[in-house]
């Protein structure tokens, strides 16, 4: 069973992938990778070190609240 | 000669409302209380030496800096005190100039917000010594014997060492509408007539300049940071209410009166005892209070009329 924490970080992750999925082709795509490697990069992080996770979770949220008016063409990452 | 000298040597210039204010007991004792539980917490915490290779006797000329250091971004760094020391001959009497010289001479990886280096900006308050302060304007303790603590604001996530996130402050701000509203335009083409008694009505509010000291050391706050104002917030929306120019009072006290927005204000009084230029927000906030109150009482009537 996911705890109240997890539940919350995978809801993010499925806001995310709606945004995405209303942008046209390429900013599409691109959101959705960039979206994907970031949760799949900190998959693996333990429980315990919940700052760290509070630290991404709080920054993936603002990264969205800038980006989520905006007119993205799209996101390469480098 | 002797006459020039003394007119020379005067009582220097404050901005209104920097002198101290006569805190009440009550008030000083909390701040004791909250602050040695602040430099207790600091004491028993992790602390590492930045020089590890200085001898006692360098070490007691000079001051201890011992300053927050935590990087969130990277995943193997974890909070901590790291201690500095600093010859106070070689630099200006303020913390900033502490910081500056550390960052320019130890350890330039230290992370801080500042700007004007005269107090007018507000970007650099933090927590010099247990109370939330500007740190180009607050003094260091010339005392070798004690270390000075420097830790970012309270109760806010940090970004970087010294640098705290304040996006809920400015937002919070936002919502008050801090600019003039006017239903009726200007008489002739020049500007909005204000008698010199309502302009002294705005003297002790105008020169706040959001740094959220105090708000960040209210416990409200601390509690309730997502419906709580905060008194940097509500005494803007008191200089805005009283501002004679202004002509949507009413409508300002009716967004105030309707949530919980203000009513958290438990007179604690740290807001008016840290400010960092001497204004009260204290009393601003139990005047809008009463306003508040008068506008419920006066809409009660109008309602039953």
């Amino acid at each position: 069973m996911h705890s109240k924490f997890q539940k919350e970080i995978l809801q993010f992750y499925r806001q995310v992938i709606k945004w995405a999925n209303l942008k046209p082709e390429p900013a599409r795509l691109t959101i959705k990778q960039y979206a994907q490697n970031e949760y799949r990069k900190n998959q693996n992080i333990p429980k315990k070190k919940f700052d760290r996770i509070e630290f991404l979770f709080r920054q993936g949220k603002n990264k969205y609240e800038i980006w989520k008016d905006a007119k993205i063409d799209k996101i390469q990452m480098h | 000669m002797l006459q020039r000298l003394s007119t020379v040597i005067r009582r220097p210039m404050f901005w209104h409302g920097t002198h101290h204010h006569d805190s009440n007991d009550a008030t000083k004792r909390l701040f004791d209380t909250v602050s040695s539980t602040v430099k207790g917490i600091q004491q028993i915490n992790y602390v590492v030496e930045h020089d590890p290779k200085l001898t006692a006797e360098e070490k007691s000329k000079m001051k201890q800096f011992l300053i927050y250091r935590y990087d969130p971004a990277d995943e193997n760094d974890f909070p901590k005190y790291v201690s500095y020391y600093v010859d106070l001959k070689k630099i200006p009497p303020m913390y900033l100039d502490a910081l500056l010289y550390i960052k320019d001479n130890y350890d330039s990886s230290l992370s801080l917000r500042r700007s004007c280096r005269e107090g007018i900006c507000g970007s650099c308050s933090m927590n010099c010594n247990g109370l939330h302060k500007l740190a180009c304007i607050h003094a260091i303790d010339t005392d070798l014997t004690q270390p000075a603590y420097i830790t970012p604001l309270g109760h806010m996530f940090v970004v970087k060492d010294l640098v705290v996130d304040m996006t809920n402050f400015y937002t919070q701000y936002k919502t008050i509408d801090p600019y003039l509203k006017r239903k009726t335009p200007k008489e002739g083409n020049k500007e909005y007539i204000q008698s010199v008694e309502d302009r002294k009505l705005l003297d002790g509010l105008y020169e706040c300049v959001l740094c959220a000291c105090c708000s960040t050391s209210c416990p409200s706050y601390w509690w309730h940071p997502d419906r709580y104002l905060g008194p940097a917030v509500l005494m803007q929306a008191y200089r805005w209410i009283v501002d004679s120019r202004d002509e949507y009072t009413d409508e300002r006290l009716e967004k105030l009166a309707e949530d919980v927005k203000v009513e958290d204000c438990q007179n604690i009084g740290m807001c008016s005892f840290t400010c960092p230029k001497g204004l009260d927000p204290q009393k601003s906030m139990n005047h809008l209070m009463k306003l508040i109150e008068e506008y419920k009482e006066r809409k009660i009537a109008s309602a039953t009329l």
